[in-house]
C-alpha cells in the first residue's frame, strides 16, 4: 500500500511517460507543405530585404547626382564670359530659382585688396547682416563681379560656406589673372543676395594672418563629402525572455545566446562578443549624412552576425573635435554551425570624432542594438551594447 | 579472433549494445544531418521514428485529439526549422520534447487560457487512497482521458512536474507564476486526479467481479 502524495505521480508517470499514439496519415502532408511555404517566406524576406538595401542605395545616389547636376546648370548661367561681354552694362543673369529670392540685388562696397598674390583667401567674419550669398555651401561659382576696371584682372571668384568658428562664416576665393595688381587696388564686388551685404575691410582677414586655431578648426571641418573608416568593438548582449523559453534552441537567434552564454538562469542570457567592421559615410548635406558598411560580431567558435547597418548622421559639433549623433536599421545574417538566420536591428549611437590631420580622425562611438521582434517575427528581446573605436579617412 | 568476435555477437546483450551503437546511432545522426541540409526524406524518417511519442506527449497538454493534431504539427515545423540548433549533446528525443511542451505552452497563451490563476491559494487534503495494482488494472489511454478531464492550469503544471520532469522553479519561470502558484496548482490536480483515478478503479474492481461473478 502507498500512501505518500508522490504516488499519484508515480501512476502517470508510468502509465504516460513513454505513451504514443500514431497520427493521422494526412499530418505528413501538412508539415512538409508548411515547411516549404516557410522557405519560401524565407527567401522573401531575404530578397525584400536585398532589393529594399539596393533602392535605398539607388534613391539616395540618384538624390546626390541629380543634386550635383543642377548645381552645374546653375553655375553654367553664370560664367564670366557673360559678364565680361558687355563690361558697360553688367548683365545679372539669374535663373528662375534664383529670380524668387532675389530682393535686393547689389551692393557695391569698395574693398580694399591687401595681397597681391595670384589666389587670395578671405576669411568673412560671421554676422547676421551679411549672411553668404544664396546657397554658399555649394561650393559653386558665386556670382560676385567686380567694376570694368579689375573685371578683367579676376579669374574666378569661389565660395565655400564652412562654420569655421564662432567668428568666422565662409571663405571667398578670388583667382587673379595678374598678378601685378597693387595694394591700392580696389576691388568691387556684386553680390546677390536677398539680403544686404555690408562687407568692409575689417571683416577680411588675408590667409597668413589666420590664427592657427581657425587652420586647426578648418582642418577639422574641411571634410571631403565621402570618407571610410574601420573600427572595432568589445560588445555585451542580452538577452531576456519572459515569454519564450530560449533554452529549447527553437530560434537561431536565441541558439546563439545559448551557447555562447557565460552567465544565464532561466530566462536571461549575457554575451560578450568583438564587433568590427568597415563603414563608408556620404555627407548629404550641412548637417545630415549617411552611412552603410559591413559589421563583423563574433560571440563564439560557432556563431557569428555578418550586418550591414544603414544610419543617418547628424552633425550637432563640428569643430576638430565632432559630435554626431546617428540612428538606423541594421540587417544582420546570424550563422551558426549549419544556418544562417536574418536579423534585424534598429541602432543607435553617438559619434564622438576628433580629426588628427586634415584627412584622418579617429573616432568613439557608443552604439546601442536594439533586436526588432516584430520585424524578426518572434516574441523575445534581445539588446546590445558595444563602443565603437576607429579611424577615418577622408576621401577627396 | 573472428571466432571470438561471432561469439560475442551472437549473445544477446552484445547484439543490442552494438546495434545500437553501431547502427541506429549513426543512422539517427545521418537522420538529424540530412535535417539540417533541408533533405526532406531524412525529415519524414526522423517525423516517422517520433511522432508517436510526440503525438502522445500532445494529447496530455492538450483538451482533445484536434488539438494535440495542431500543437504536434507546429512542434514538429519548429523542429525541422531549427534543428540547426541541436547540437548533439543532449538526445533528439528530450530537444523534441521541450519543443512540444514550448509550442503547446504558446498555443495556450495564444488561446488567451488562463493558465496561471488558481482558485484559491490553499493546500488540499489529499484522500487516502489505495494504490494496489493499480498500474495494471487502469489503462494509459483512461489515465490520457482523466488528464485532458483537467483545465489547463493544472494540466499543464502537473504534466510538466509530474510526468516531465520540471521542477516547480523551472516551470514558475516558464509560465511567469509563482513557485507558490506551481505547488498548489499541482496539489489541486493531484487531489482531483486521485479522486477519479479512485472512482475508475472501483468502477473497474466492480467490473472484475461482476464478470467473475457471472462467469
Amino acid at each position: 500500500m502507498l500512501k505518500d502524495n508522490n504516488n499519484i505521480d508515480s501512476v502517470f508517470k508510468s502509465g504516460l511517460s513513454d505513451y504514443g499514439e500514431d497520427m493521422p496519415d494526412y499530418t505528413w502532408n501538412y508539415i512538409e507543405e508548411q515547411i516549404k511555404k516557410n522557405k519560401k517566406k524565407k527567401r522573401l524576406i531575404i530578397y525584400l530585404s536585398f532589393a529594399a538595401s539596393v533602392l535605398l542605395i539607388v534613391t539616395f545616389m540618384s538624390g546626390y547626382l541629380l543634386n550635383n547636376y543642377t548645381k552645374k546648370s546653375s553655375v553654367d548661367k553664370y560664367n564670366t564670359a557673360d559678364l565680361k561681354s558687355n563690361e558697360n552694362e553688367i548683365k545679372i543673369p539669374v535663373n528662375n530659382h534664383i529670380a524668387e529670392k532675389v530682393e535686393t540685388i547689389e551692393k557695391i562696397k569698395n574693398i580694399e585688396k591687401t595681397k597681391t598674390t595670384e589666389k587670395t583667401k578671405y576669411l568673412f567674419k560671421k554676422n547676421s547682416d551679411y549672411l553668404p550669398p544664396l546657397s554658399l555651401n555649394d561650393n559653386n561659382t558665386d556670382i560676385i563681379k567686380a567694376n570694368e576696371t579689375y573685371l578683367s584682372q579676376i579669374d574666378t571668384i569661389s565660395t565655400e560656406q564652412q562654420i569655421i568658428n564662432e567668428d568666422i562664416d565662409f571663405i571667398v576665393n578670388v583667382t587673379y589673372k595678374d598678378t601685378t595688381i597693387n595694394n591700392d587696388s580696389i576691388l568691387n564686388k556684386t553680390y546677390i543676395t536677398n539680403q544686404i551685404l555690408d562687407i568692409s575691410n575689417e571683416d577680411l582677414l588675408p590667409e597668413n594672418e589666420i590664427p592657427d586655431e581657425i587652420i586647426d578648426d578648418q582642418l577639422a571641418t574641411n571634410q571631403s563629402k565621402w570618407s571610410i573608416g574601420g573600427g572595432f568593438s568589445p560588445a555585451y548582449s542580452y538577452s531576456n525572455n519572459q515569454n519564450t523559453n530560449w533554452k529549447d534552441n527553437n530560434n537561431a537567434v536565441l541558439g546563439a545566446y545559448e551557447d555562447a552564454l557565460v552567465q544565464r538562469d532561466e530566462t536571461t542570457a549575457q554575451v560578450f562578443s568583438i564587433t568590427g567592421g568597415l563603414i563608408a559615410q556620404h555627407q548629404i548635406s550641412k548637417r545630415f549624412g549617411i552611412q552603410s558598411g559591413l559589421n563583423y560580431s563574433k560571440y563564439n567558435d560557432k556563431n557569428s552576425i555578418t550586418e550591414i547597418p544603414f544610419l543617418v548622421s547628424y552633425k550637432i559639433i563640428n569643430k576638430r573635435f565632432g559630435l554626431y549623433p546617428k540612428a538606423g536599421l541594421s540587417t544582420g545574417f546570424l550563422s551558426n554551425n549549419y544556418k544562417t538566420t536574418l536579423v534585424n536591428n534598429t541602432v543607435l549611437g553617438i559619434e564622438g570624432k576628433y580629426s588628427i590631420t586634415k584627412r584622418i580622425a579617429f573616432s568613439i562611438t557608443p552604439t546601442f542594438k536594439y533586436y526588432l521582434p516584430f520585424l524578426n517575427g518572434s516574441g523575445y528581446n534581445s539588446k546590445y551594447f558595444g563602443v565603437f573605436s576607429g579611424l577615418s579617412y577622408n576621401l577627396k | 579472433m573472428v571466432a571470438l568476435k561471432k561469439y560475442f555477437y551472437s549473445t544477446q546483450p552484445f547484439t543490442i549494445v552494438f546495434n545500437l551503437y553501431y547502427k541506429v546511432a549513426p543512422n539517427l545522426k545521418k537522420i538529424i544531418k540530412g535535417c539540417i541540409d533541408g533533405d526532406i526524406k531524412a525529415q519524414k524518417q526522423l517525423f516517422e521514428i517520433f511522432q508517436k511519442k510526440m503525438f502522445g506527449l500532445c494529447l496530455r497538454y492538450s483538451k482533445d485529439y484536434t488539438e494535440a493534431e495542431d500543437i504536434s504539427q507546429d512542434g514538429f515545423i519548429k523542429v525541422f526549422e531549427n534543428i540547426k540548433q541541436f547540437n548533439n549533446v543532449g538526445s533528439i528525443e528530450n530537444w523534441m520534447k521541450k519543443i512540444m511542451i514550448n509550442t503547446a505552452l504558446l498555443h495556450y497563451k495564444k488561446k488567451r487560457k488562463n493558465l496561471y490563476i488558481i482558485d484559491d491559494v490553499q493546500y488540499y487534503n489529499e484522500p487516502d487512497f489505495q494504490y494496489d495494482d493499480i498500474i495494471n488494472q487502469i489503462s494509459a489511454k483512461e489515465l490520457l482521458g482523466i488528464i485532458k478531464e483537467l483545465s489547463p492550469k493544472y494540466k499543464v503544471v502537473f504534466n510538466m512536474y509530474a510526468i516531465d520532469g520540471y521542477k516547480h522553479k523551472e516551470i514558475s519561470k516558464i509560465l511567469g507564476i509563482s513557485i507558490g502558484t506551481s505547488k498548489s496548482n499541482l496539489l489541486r490536480a493531484r487531489s482531483i486526479l486521485k479522486e477519479k483515478v479512485e472512482k475508475l478503479y472501483n468502477d473497474t474492481i466492480d467490473n472484475y467481479r461482476l464478470k467473475n461473478v457471472k462467469g
